[in-house]
């Protein structure tokens, strides 16, 4: 009985895909750099992304949590005084009078 | 413990809804007059936040501005006010301070001094205290984190908040955030009041 999850079309027989792949590396020149500056030279490049010398300029988004800081109001009093007008009526009679 | 708490900046209908949050919103303490002068003691908040039922605010306002086609056959549902609670910014809280510019004999009405840090203040922040509740935000909301005190709410008009709406109206907190907070308000006020302990009456 077959195994339902045995697909053989993804098995690559020797000479075909492995030796295309193997075809298409570029070839090393030169002579390979020393493990330890290899990691170094990564690690700079690592740094430049995460430390730019230049600061970032400072986007809206960045200052969303600083924002956060404005509200400093408390509740407070904020009365209203008027003085009552005489009525209209009133008014008219006193002149009336 | 950080709690989020989602806020949708959708309006509902440009309609008054329980969960929303306004700022500036007068509380009128007392209205007297005196040889031919008014006066209205009004209170300014910062911040308030709606307490009432989402349903009878959506009724309310189906009463106050129906739809010409659904005219409503009588008055039944109209509200004659919001219920609201004031936000207070949890530095004040922690700091006492949240109501110094208010008097009470003269003085600055001054208010219990919590550590943050402490068992209390810990408690209040993961929303175990009966009687307040935090509410931290997501950084992309311009509130700083807020206490509702339980203690503090107080009723606005209808019609003034519809009013100020356009200006005054800040977000909403999302459903789920929403109903916590409500459900927490309703334990608080239905909680039973015991007299403090007394010595049993010695029976020799």
């Amino acid at each position: 009985m077959t195994d339902p999850l045995f697909r053989p079309e993804y098995v690559g027989s020797e000479g075909t895909e492995a030796t295309e792949f193997v075809k298409e590396r570029p070839q090393l020149t030169g002579t390979p750099p020393a493990p330890e500056d290899a990691a170094k030279s990564t690690i700079k490049e690592l740094a430049k992304d995460y430390f730019p010398k230049e600061p970032k300029p400072i986007g809206a988004g960045d200052l969303r949590i600083e924002s956060k800081t404005y509200f400093n109001d408390k509740p407070r009093y904020d009365p209203i005084r008027a003085r009552i007008l005489p009525d209209e009526e009133d008014d008219t009679s006193e002149r009336t009078a | 413990m950080i709690r989020a708490c989602d806020v949708c900046m959708e309006d509902v209908n440009g309609r008054v809804a329980q969960g929303d949050i306004y700022k500036d919103i007068h509380f009128i303490e007392d209205v007297s007059q005196d040889h031919g002068v008014i006066e209205v003691k009004r209170i300014l908040f910062p911040y308030v936040v709606v307490l009432t039922q989402d349903c009878d605010l959506q009724q309310d306002f189906g009463v106050r501005w129906p739809n010409p086609e659904r005219m409503p056959k009588d008055q039944d549902k109209r509200l004659l006010s919001v219920l609201v609670a004031p936000l207070y910014n949890a530095e004040h809280f922690f700091a006492g301070t949240h109501l110094s510019e208010l008097r009470s004999d003269g003085k600055p009405i001054a208010m219990q001094k919590i550590k943050r840090s402490g068992t209390k203040g810990e408690t209040i922040e993961s929303n175990d205290f009966p009687r307040y509740h935090f509410l931290k935000f997501a950084d992309d909301v311009q509130l700083v984190d807020l206490v509702v005190d339980f203690k503090h709410y107080f009723s606005v008009n209808v019609e003034y908040l519809k009013r100020v709406r356009p200006t005054n109206y800040k977000c909403k907190i999302a459903e789920l955030f929403r109903e916590n907070l409500c459900l927490r308000f309703g334990n608080f006020l239905a909680r039973i009041g015991l007299p403090d302990a007394v010595e049993a009456p010695s029976t020799t």
